[in-house]
């Protein structure tokens, strides 16, 4: 991604390259952060400073071959870094699950997490997905959202592909879970509603 | 799975920057990068071809052409002096052999490119803070002659007056970023003058026709400054602070791995007070009838005390010579100051009602007299004081308890003189007790608004420079338990 190399185009070049970086990728990079943090304002500013350390380490005469992934690593770790200021989640302890468990064949298969996506509503998990630890939503924005690969994802979150790959079918099945509860749920609010439309109609 | 990605992608989709976000962002990284260019060392580093090529060249050609073979050691004889001598000419000092290459050869072509007045300015500035560490670096290794100091006095003088030409130059085109420029040019001159005024003037201090040129040079650039008919708008001052504000929060990102907490929280508070100060006059700028001076006054304060802080953060021979509170003097918040003056005004009425036993005692009726009209007069001011105290107005509250205190100290002079007084406090001295130097403030909330309470000398040599720490409030806490 970051080459040590020194050589490349200078001042106006890396200037050039640097704004059509931001040019191509700021909006993926901003709607990226807005869904795993879910503050708006907040996004802006943590797109505002990917560009600005991506700058730094171009400024100090580093070449960058491949814009896209070294800006979603810096962004990643600046949602990570906000998250442990928030402190709302124990990063620890969330990583702590996942620890040295690589998951079963039936998490690792692709086909199964196939199987399993092809039974979720894509809009309702949308809605849905701010319910998921932040561990879970990465790497569903990740691979769903912005369209990486579970290799570009393993190299991002610096973990092996095989527990990418557990991350995301969890992930999908706890969404898929949400999103049933949340239906059922809708679903008895409509019948009370139902039962006491009719109750009020016999006593009339 | 396609399905669900398309709709959740599509769903994603409605989640974009708007135009005017988009359009902000980019003009925000846009000054970003226009303020940290690429460095002139980043890109002498990467316009030099890799290794690889060139010996593969070299090769090629020297086993086939040996007249070409010398010619490439020849050339590459005269890359090594035309790139290394100014160079290692960079470390040099007064009296050393490839010192006129730093100052005559460098430094110009330095100079030369610098493109717009503003930047001429700056690195006119930075060259006078070279001159003067060269001094300092002389000094310290006891190799500063007369000659020398002579040669950097007028060498600090020559700077200045062509970063002074350089302001005129400027203000004939935009009689705004003039002002700025002299804002800026003050505000090093200050620091400068400061840390050459503050050094040992012990028998080795060689320095002083340096301190006074410099000295010299910050009274006419203050009183250019006073003369000046412009002062920048309220939207350029706020541009350049939010630039220097935001280097200052890089720098001592930067900074507060090597630094010692105590100066990181120095720092941090000095910040703190520079954002308050903003605030303040942001405020000040919404009322009606405001006087938009009072509003430039207080920004440009906050300007210069962040670029005093960045000289602070960026020479290590400052900071080694000064303590930030010389240089920026840290800001009470109205709790702090509500604190100190509560203090002051609890210790005298502990005090006063010893008094009434004391005046008695004393044998001269003159002189018992003199305390019983002080003592009055005490009193008076004393009721001021609380009464400004609880109407808010700090301002009436702090002169009428000055004044109370002065009388209060007068009294127990007089009392230890006359009656063999001994204050309730053993360790009374005339000093007051203040939140910037030997005793701190602290206050016990992050809001500033609960309790206050006054740690004791012993306390606060372990934080010098008035500042609060969360540390030692704790500590402060734990010691009141153990009491």
């Amino acid at each position: 991604m970051a080459a040590s190399g020194k050589t490349g185009d200078i001042g106006e070049g890396q200037h050039d390259r640097f704004l059509k970086a931001f040019d191509e990728y700021a909006d993926a990079l901003f709607r990226h952060a807005a869904m795993r943090i879910s503050d708006r304002e907040r996004a802006v500013d943590l797109v505002h400073d990917t560009f600005t350390k991506v700058w730094g380490y171009v400024r100090a005469g580093h070449e960058i071959e491949s814009f896209r992934p070294f800006l979603y690593k810096v962004l990643n770790n600046l949602i990570i870094d906000e998250y442990r200021r928030r402190r709302e989640t124990s990063l620890d302890v969330l990583m702590g699950l996942e620890g040295v468990d690589e998951g079963s064949f039936e998490d690792l298969h692709e086909n199964n997490t196939e199987a399993l996506a092809a039974t979720i509503d894509g809009r309702r998990a949308f809605e849905l997905l701010d319910t998921l630890p932040d561990m879970y939503r990465e790497v569903i924005v990740l691979r769903f959202v912005d369209g990486l690969g579970p290799r570009e994802i393993s190299e991002l979150v610096e973990e092996s592909e095989n527990v990418i790959s557990v991350r995301i079918h969890r992930g999908l099945a706890l969404l898929r879970k949400h999103i049933e509860s949340e239906a059922a749920a809708r679903e008895e609010r409509r019948i009370m509603k139902q039962n006491k439309s009719e109750g009020t109609k016999n006593t009339k | 799975m396609k399905r669900f990605s398309e709709q959740l992608k599509k769903k994603a989709s409605t989640i974009s920057l708007s135009a005017a976000e988009r359009r902000e962002l980019r003009e925000r990284l846009v000054a970003y990068m226009e303020y940290h260019p690429v460095s002139r060392r980043a890109e002498v580093f990467e316009s030099t071809p890799t290794t690889a090529p060139v010996m593969d060249t070299y090769r090629t050609v020297s086993f086939s052409f040996r007249s070409l073979h010398l010619r490439a050691v020849a050339g590459l004889c005269v890359v090594c002096v035309v790139v290394g001598v100014p160079l290692v000419a960079e470390r040099s000092l007064p009296g050393d052999v490839l010192y006129p290459v730093k100052v005559r050869f460098n430094e110009e072509v330095l100079s030369t490119l610098t493109f717009s007045p503003y930047e001429k300015i700056e690195w006119e500035t930075e060259r006078l803070g070279r001159r003067i560490a060269e001094a300092r670096l002389l000094e310290s290794e006891g190799k500063l002659t007369e000659e020398f100091e002579v040669e950097v006095a007028e060498a600090v003088k020559a700077h200045s007056d062509a970063a002074q030409r350089e302001i005129e130059t400027l203000r004939a085109t935009d009689a705004e970023e003039a002002a700025l420029a002299e804002i800026t040019f003050s505000s090093v001159l200050d620091v400068q003058s400061m840390v050459l005024k503050s050094r040992d003037r012990g028998a080795s201090s060689t320095i002083d026709v340096i301190a006074g040129a410099v000295e010299k040079e910050r009274t006419e650039a203050a009183a250019a400054q006073g003369q000046s008919e412009t002062t920048p708008s309220i939207e350029r001052l706020l541009a350049r602070i939010e630039q220097e504000t935001t280097r200052a929060y890089e720098l001592l990102e930067t900074v507060k791995s090597y630094a010692r907490e105590q100066e990181n929280i120095d720092i941090e508070r000095r910040l703190a007070d520079i954002e308050r100060k903003i605030a303040s006059a942001l405020t000040l700028r919404q009322e009606a009838d405001t006087d938009e001076q009072a509003v430039r006054g207080l920004l440009r304060e906050a300007l210069q005390a962040t670029q005093k802080l960045i000289v602070f953060m960026t020479d290590i021979d400052v900071r080694e010579t000064i303590v930030v509170e010389d240089l920026v003097p840290v800001e009470l918040t109205e709790a702090e100051r509500t604190a100190v003056l509560e203090t002051m005004l609890n210790e005298i009425q502990e005090q006063r009602t010893e008094f009434e036993t004391a005046v008695p005692e004393v044998e001269n009726d003159d002189v018992r007299a003199k305390i019983v009209a002080s003592l009055n007069e005490l009193n008076t001011q004393f009721a001021g004081a609380e009464q400004a105290l609880e109407q808010s107005d700090l301002v009436a509250a702090e002169v009428a308890t000055t004044e109370a205190y002065n009388l209060y100290q007068d009294i127990i002079s007089m009392l230890q003189l006359h009656a063999g007084f001994i204050p309730v406090d053993p360790e009374f001295t005339t000093e007051p007790p203040t939140a910037s130097s030997t005793n701190q403030v602290v206050v016990e909330t992050a809001t500033s608004s609960a309790t206050t309470t006054l740690v004791g000398d012993e306390e606060a040599s372990g934080i010098e420079q008035g500042t609060t720490s969360p540390e030692r409030q704790s500590e402060s806490g734990e010691d009141q338990a153990e009491e």
